[in-house]
């Protein structure tokens, strides 16, 4: 990491542990990835990555990384961003004479001032939300509401285009959802070893098992490989094939997120079931985010469509370079 | 708990021109017949490939120019060895005194040695073998038997040494042994590393054949073996201390997970005219840690680079990298519906042998109980 982001993460934990939205926003985080005359850093992959990893280390109920990622859209875009949450909505339907038809439910956060909506490389705001909705609640405790697809669409207020050569809204979005989930399962595993080597059972600390200490070597192996991933793509997405790096990442981070949180629980027994027991925060989260901006089937199954396409002599420089998806 | 960190690094450009001259030279070499791609290259003995490696200077890359090396960074090995494994290409013969064996005189040898066996592996004219495990010491290292005796003006040599990796036809070997009698409170104590001469009087060896029909392995008996005081590793009973020291080098490498990758990509035309939902997810899977582990282990380069000793780092690139190795063949067969055999050329014997090695991957070079052991250590679990 660089200093920059060392010094970026250090200060956003500091306001994570006390955290409201107002103090996100006094910080200037929600607008990281903007330009400078707006606030922010540019496209600057890897702050923003090392403040979402600290999303998940504090397992954060807030949609501070839609906001991110939809302010960033807006900015593209050439509208307006301002300094409340925004959601970010990547729906499967169609704009149509300004109303947004989907085909299939979609959620946004409940406290929210707008919602940016992307469908390829066009996006909307949103910023009535009708009462046609049915209350949601996600596991990671964010309030949220779901719109069902419907007849007459929903009003949109303004609509505009992404320039091209602009990575997708949704590279963003999963870059930042997969860096918070590799901050979540550091925070797991912490937990995991301190609550080993604190537990005593048989008369020592069940760390001393070989059967505890190898399924904990596993989960820190899948830490590991979450942080150094996340930090590949943050770097990769600057250049020609950071799809391919954040495609990977995303499924990565996706599918380890169920096993690490799964060893975790295994290894704190039942006080990690409590709701007391701070362990839960984590592996809810963990289960909420490997689903947003595509989970590991949607990513693998882009990575897999590429290399078949490539072909076997396309697959090793895939690897080493990455592809187009 | 103890953090550990592996920030993929930022790779020089100037990779990129080394890294066309090798697919060049590889494609010279595969229409020349050279070789044939096969998995596991870096188990694949070819003396010939090896020197003809060694003069287009792909060998010793690391080693400083002093000692006759190439002075070059660990990047740049990195990028001849994957590009070499990755097009299945035969590396066996050199792979070992490359990896570690050369370091390691580099570091702990004497000039005499030193000017005596680097030049010639860096040449791709002498292989190397690391010879520790005994008949009844595997994992646990510490209960080796064979032992040196000191003498005027070097050690004599008893024991014997089995599941050497090339010790029937390796030059020299890196071998263990106890130079002092095993004291159960410090049980690492008390052992040498030594350079032996595998043409010395009294060494008989012979190679043990596998499962797969394959002649790695091999064992070897030493009777009263002389070796000379010049050939001693680092201070006599540091032994352990020497041994620990090589294993990031040994275990983080891309022969970790890449071996099975010449197997993929001859399934890919196959499993493109499937396709199918389980088929992109499978493959999709495979290439994404394919290419999270290639960062992990670029990560633990960069470590070696700046002279750190990431043992436990290492580790963790071994026993993810190892697993899907191991795991591959099984993944393909639920996703493409050939079966493994010896006798069709591509992917069916490809298949084959890599579900014949597929036991191999974790017995060498730490097991996963071993590596898992370690790692839980460094986190901090006590």
């Amino acid at each position: 990491m660089s200093e920059t982001a060392d010094m970026l993460a250090a200060s956003a934990a500091q306001i994570f542990k006390r955290g409201g939205w107002d103090q996100i926003a006094d910080a200037g985080l929600h607008r990281l990835l903007l330009p400078e005359d707006l606030g922010g850093a540019g496209d600057a992959y890897e702050d923003a990555v090392a403040v979402a990893t600290q999303v998940g280390v504090h397992a954060l109920a807030t949609p501070l990384l839609e906001t991110m990622a939809a302010n960033w859209c807006l900015a593209k875009a050439g509208l307006n961003v301002d300094d409340l949450p925004c959601g970010l909505v990547l729906p499967e339907g169609d704009f149509l004479n300004g109303r947004l038809f989907c085909t299939k439910p979609f959620t946004v956060p409940k406290d929210i001032g707008r919602a940016v909506i992307v469908l390829g490389s066009d996006i909307a705001v949103m910023d009535s939300f009708s009462n046609q909705t049915t209350a949601s609640m996600s596991l990671d405790g964010i309030p949220a509401r779901q719109f069902m697809p419907t007849t007459e669409g929903l009003d949109l207020a303004e609509l505009a285009s992404l320039p091209a050569e602009t990575p997708s809204p949704v590279l963003i979005l999963a870059l930042l959802k997969a860096a918070a989930m590799a901050g979540a399962m550091d925070a797991v595993l912490e937990l995991t070893v301190d609550y080993a080597n604190t537990r005593k059972q048989f008369g020592r600390a069940i760390g001393q098992f070989q059967a505890m200490q190898h399924m904990i070597a596993q989960l820190s192996g899948d830490v590991v490989a979450a942080a150094a991933c996340v930090q590949h793509a943050a770097r990769a997405l600057q250049g020609p094939h950071g799809d391919w790096a954040v495609a990977a990442a995303k499924g990565f981070t996706s599918e380890a997120a169920g096993s690490v949180a799964a060893m975790a629980h295994q290894v704190h027994g039942a006080i990690g079931f409590t709701e007391d027991f701070v362990l839960q925060r984590y592996t809810k989260c963990l289960w909420t985010w490997r689903e947003d901006a595509g989970s590991e089937s949607a990513w693998y199954d882009l990575l897999g469509s590429a290399a078949l396409r490539g072909g076997s002599a396309g697959l090793w420089p895939a690897i080493v370079e990455g592809a187009s998806l | 708990m103890t953090r550990f960190l592996l920030q993929p690094p930022d790779l020089p450009p100037a990779l990129e021109p080394l890294r066309r001259d090798v697919r060049a030279f590889i494609a010279r070499a595969r229409d020349a017949g050279w070789f044939t791609p096969r998995c596991h290259g870096w188990m694949a003995f070819d003396a010939d490939f090896s020197k003809r490696l060694g003069a287009a200077g792909y060998i010793g890359m690391t080693f400083p120019k002093a000692w006759g090396g190439h002075g070059r960074s660990f990047f740049e090995r990195y990028v001849v060895n994957e590009e070499m494994l990755a097009a299945g290409a035969p590396v066996g013969f050199h792979w070992i005194a490359d990896r570690q064996s050369g370091p390691q005189i580099i570091k702990h040898g004497t000039d005499e040695l030193r000017k005596k066996v680097i030049p010639g592996i860096v040449r791709g004219e002498i292989c190397f073998a690391i010879g520790m495990s005994e008949p009844d010491a595997g994992s646990d290292l510490a209960g080796i038997r064979s032992k040196a005796t000191k003498v005027d003006g070097g050690w004599k040599l008893e024991g014997r040494k089995v599941w050497t990796t090339n010790g029937h036809r390796a030059h020299y070997m890196i071998a263990l042994f106890r130079t002092a009698p095993l004291d159960e409170k410090k049980r690492h104590a008390g052992m040498t590393q030594f350079v032996v001469d595998l043409s010395s009087p009294g060494i008989t060896r012979r190679p043990i054949r596998d499962m797969s029909g394959g002649e790695d392995f091999s064992e070897s008996t030493y009777d009263d073996v002389f070796v000379p005081d010049s050939h001693v590793l680092g201070q006599a009973g540091e032994g352990w201390a020497l041994v620990t020291g090589e294993l990031a080098y040994e275990r983080s490498g891309p022969e970790r997970f890449l071996s099975n990758l010449p197997l993929l990509a001859a399934a890919v035309p196959g499993l493109a005219q499937q396709d199918g939902d389980a088929v992109r997810y499978e493959t999709g899977r495979l290439m994404a840690r394919l290419s999270i582990l290639r960062q992990m282990s670029l990560a633990v380069a960069g470590k070696l680079e700046a002279g750190e000793q990431p043992n436990v780092e290492a580790a963790l690139v071994k026993d993810m990298g190892n697993a899907l190795e191991q795991q591959m063949p099984g993944i393909l067969r639920r996703i493409d519906q050939r079966r493994p055999d010896l006798g069709v050329e591509g992917y069916e014997s490809l298949l084959a042998e890599a579900l014949l090695q597929a036991p191999s991957i974790t017995l060498r070079g730490g097991t996963p109980e071993i590596l898992r052991g370690i790692i839980a250590r460094g986190l901090g679990l006590r």
